[in-house]
């Protein structure tokens, strides 16, 4: 039970109170590049938690059980991203090959993953918070849940904003940010959340 | 040559440059990761000394860490201790050392590492905020105010301050080192429970416990009791009297946490047990909830298998005592003890009374009215298990209903005829002893 | 037509900043501009990184086949993120606590690739380095700025030293995230201005100058 507890907590922790996009700002350039339309913001998010899990299940072991007991510990930048590339590529190809119409759908946003600061932050958080290898997969999924959550709500505000009149200045990429700061302190409002969830 | 130029040459520069780079991380990680190391330490020692005045050197400490700590470090000449310890707050985990004094009063905190709110949670980061716990000791730590606007940092801060007060009460409470395990032998156990017995008869019980019995003085029952490292359990000795009450629990191993679980082999938590038959208002040792259950739920163990000690036999129960004193209700034990008798018990509806007396290996349980005549006898325990000597040996006993004395039956030739006689007469010799407080 | 090197470097400050313009590498500047020498500590490491990444990926554009050029510089730069970590977690520990995950997040800050792919790769060793010091500079101006507005208004402080009296009590909502999101907007509204009453349209913004933007052709209609 504690440790349905645990993970609960970490989920929601991830989904919410630490909501990479809108507190962590990892991931911002697809939040401020792709969120203009709802099915573009789906599709990336969902191609997002792909990512993210597929790579947290490869990167913790390699980890663990190579990177760690060999002290290797300094090549963990280049080799999480050299298999975040990779697994992106994989996955394209996979997917283009046996699910073409998966790929049809989400194939164009795979590329732009490999560059997102969520998926390589996530598996580098993973292991700076020391979670189990459970935990780490909880992690995972509540941050691109998480992610997909700022970007389905944001879409809604940004088409919203497309149809109003705003000052040329601010058009486009400003009104986007500032939308994005009010949101963001709606999410604040999270932050006790955690505490109180399991009293 | 079109797979040489199309595959294997892209492959081989990434492969390369790779191995390249490998390399160079490698020396860069050798040349930089001892500075590196020294800059944490003196970064470390430095902050040592912010924290505890007058402090002239460290060395590390090796004490548990309960939930939350990170190190200890004694202070060299006596002054104190400087404690790591690690809590969560707004921004995500921070470090605080806490150093406090010979006598317990905190004398500086540094929190690091942190990344709470400038001007919110990072206020209390500050000289400032750190100086108003100068003083203040583990009972008054807590009335310490937080700071406006930074309630979770606060509550972390506190928090923080509470494991470093834990682990300073098991570090500075081991001055003396205590050996880990092998508190006593069960030799000495044995002895210092019943010293005038010579000879104790080893019999093995379920659940894993063990009972030597001392004579007809009582027992002395060992097991294990698994508490915080469950792979190494401890193991205790558990010496009862002959009606079930604990004389006392003596810890043989304990490999319990040092400082923290190895309390629960202190008398001041094993003298709950003495006088008690079982486990009920025994309170655990505060900060070894999980060493001190594992003792409590041992010794529970024990007292549940106490019928089955070598000795013991049956009790009265319901249906028996309905069997030998018909109509009888309200059994209350008498005030006194009788000896001889296992076990005696007063009828208040209907005068009467029961005994179970044992002879030998039989054990029956007799029951007289008010004038000392037997209403019915009943077989606690026999040695044979065959159903036509139970039968037999039944039907002999019933001989004896309506009877006043045992010498008004004559004998049998069934195997233990004599016992089950001298049993009968044991009871009724207790009756004439109890039924002065009949009345 | 070959710019000059100098006009290179000046235009990484103002024309094509990275952040304002560009508007790439966007992480860094929200999540370190809550104190300014945070935010001058990332720029500061950020430019070295990319500099040493330009340099070397300048020189050593002839030997990297078209093929694998995407994961030989992302190795290369991944592996500059990793020594400039080093050296700063050893001459510079308080900074490096203050980056924190974002040290490493340096290798997929989009600035960095992206002028591998647009500049680094067709121009001169000495060009790309101008390139990169330009780009430099304009990313730590940047952040800098954004740092300074922020420590400011949010905590009172600038640098550490107290500049708003204590008596007044700040916005603390700058340091936190809607701050940042929020002074960024307004930043780069006012860099529009500034660049509509020069009469210049704006440059390529966001993704496309990202090196994936060729694989982006159809999410360019979802507004990438």
């Amino acid at each position: 039970m504690d440790t349905m507890k645990n993970l609960l907590v970490i989920l929601i922790t991830a989904i919410l109170t630490n909501n990479f996009i809108l507190n962590k700002f990892l991931g911002i350039c697809p939040f401020l590049g792709v969120s203009k339309k709802l099915d573009s913001s789906v599709g990336m998010s969902v191609a997002v938690i792909f990512v993210m899990l597929m790579s947290t299940a490869v990167t913790w072991p390699i980890q663990i059980y190579l990177l760690d007991p060999y002290n290797l510990g300094y090549l963990q930048t280049v080799i999480f991203i050299l298999i975040i590339a990779a697994l992106v590529q994989l996955i394209e190809t996979i997917l283009k090959k046996f699910i073409p119409s998966l790929h049809q759908a989400l194939g164009v946003y795979l590329p732009l993953i490999t560059t997102n600061c969520a998926v390589l932050g996530v598996t580098i958080l993973n292991i700076t918070e020391k979670y189990s290898f459970g935990e780490a997969m909880v992690n995972s999924l509540g941050a691109g849940l998480g992610f997909m959550l700022a970007m389905v709500l944001f879409s809604g505000v940004r088409s919203r904003a497309e149809s109003e009149s705003i000052p040329a200045c601010f058009k486009g990429m400003p009104i986007t940010l500032v939308a994005a700061s009010i949101v963001a302190v709606a999410f604040m409002g999270f932050s006790g959340v955690v505490d109180g969830l399991f009293k | 040559m079109k797979l040489v130029k199309e595959f294997l040459i892209p492959v081989a520069v990434l492969t390369v440059i790779c191995l390249v780079v490998s390399a160079a991380l490698a020396f860069t990680y050798q040349a930089t990761a001892p500075i590196i190391e020294e800059a944490k330490n003196a970064k470390a020692n430095e902050a040592r000394a912010v924290v505890l005045e007058g402090a002239a050197g460290f060395e590390k400490m090796n004490v548990a860490m309960t939930d939350g700590g990170v190190d200890c470090y004694r202070e060299t000449a006596g002054a104190g201790y400087v404690i790591t310890v690690t809590t969560s707050g707004y921004g995500g985990a921070f470090n605080m050392m806490v150093g406090i004094k010979a006598d317990g009063t905190i004398s500086g905190i540094q929190m690091m590492d942190h990344s709470e709110t400038p001007g919110f949670g990072a206020k209390l980061a500050e000289e400032s905020y750190a100086a108003t716990y100068k003083g203040k000791s583990s009972a008054d730590f807590s009335d310490v105010a937080g700071v406006a606007g930074a309630t979770i940092t606060s509550g972390a801060y506190k928090k923080g301050l509470g494991t470093a007060f834990e682990i300073h009460g098991s570090a500075s409470g081991n001055a003396v080192e205590v050996p880990a395990s092998g508190s006593m032998t069960l030799e000495d156990a044995q002895a210092q429970l019943f010293p005038d017995v010579a000879e104790f008869t080893e019999t093995a019980l379920d659940d894993d416990i063990t009972v030597y019995q001392a004579g007809d003085q009582g027992y002395v029952a060992v097991r294990k009791a698994v508490g915080y490292h469950e792979e190494e359990p401890m193991l205790l000795a558990v010496g009862l009297d002959n009606s079930g009450k604990i004389l006392a629990v003596i810890m043989l191993e304990n490999h319990e946490t040092q400082g923290l679980g190895t309390q629960v082999a202190d008398a001041a938590y094993l003298d709950q047990y003495i006088g008690k038959d079982s486990t009920d208002g025994v309170t655990a040792v505060a900060g070894a909830t999980v060493s001190s259950d594992g003792v409590k739920s041992a010794v529970k163990k024990i007292l549940e298998q106490f019928p089955n000690f070598p000795g013991q036999g049956a009790k009265m129960d319901e249906t028996v005592l309905a069997a030998i004193l018909p109509g009888a209700a309200g059994f209350e034990e008498p005030a006194a003890a009788y000896e001889g008798a296992d076990q005696v018990l007063f009828s208040t509806v209907r005068s009467g009374m029961a005994v179970s007396a044992a002879d030998g290996e039989v054990k029956l349980a007799v029951g007289f009215n008010g004038n000392g005549v037997i209403t019915g006898v009943s077989l606690l325990a026999y040695p044979e298990a065959d159903e036509a000597a139970l039968a037999a040996a039944q039907e002999y006993a019933a001989q004896f209903v309506g009877q006043a004395s045992a010498d008004a039956v004559g004998a049998s030739d069934i195997s233990y005829a004599d016992s089950i006689k001298n049993a009968v007469g044991l009871a009724c010799t207790v009756f004439e002893a109890a039924k002065g407080e009949l009345g | 037509m070959k710019q000059s090197n100098w006009k290179v470097l000046l235009n990484g400050i103002i024309k094509e900043n990275p952040v304002l313009v560009l508007v790439l590498g966007t992480c860094p500047t929200l999540a370190l501009t809550s104190l300014a020498v945070n935010a001058v500590g990332m720029g500061v490491a950020a430019t070295a990184v990319l500099l040493c990444s330009n340099i070397a990926i300048s020189l050593l554009k002839n030997i990297i086949p078209d093929k694998v050029r995407i994961p030989c510089y992302i190795v290369l730069i991944a592996g500059f993120v990793t020594i400039v970590g080093f050296v700063v977690q050893a001459y510079a520990p308080s900074i490096y606590d203050a980056l924190g995950l974002y040290l490493p997040l340096i290798v997929v800050n989009c600035i960095i690739l992206g002028r591998a792919e647009m500049f680094a790769n067709k121009n001169s060793v000495l060009a790309s380095a101008c390139d990169a010091i330009g780009m430099g500079i304009g990313f730590t101006l940047t952040l800098l700025v954004m740092g300074s507005i922020r420590e400011i208004l949010g905590a009172g402080t600038w640098f550490g030293w107290q500049v708003i009296p204590d008596a007044v009590t700040p916005m603390s909502i700058m340091t936190q995230p809607p701050g940042g999101f929020f002074i960024f907007g307004v930043l780069i509204a006012v860099v529009n201005v500034i660049l509509a009453k020069k009469g210049k349209k704006r440059k390529v913004s966001g993704c496309g100058a990202c090196p994936s933007a060729e694989h982006c052709a159809k999410a360019s209609e979802g507004g990438c």
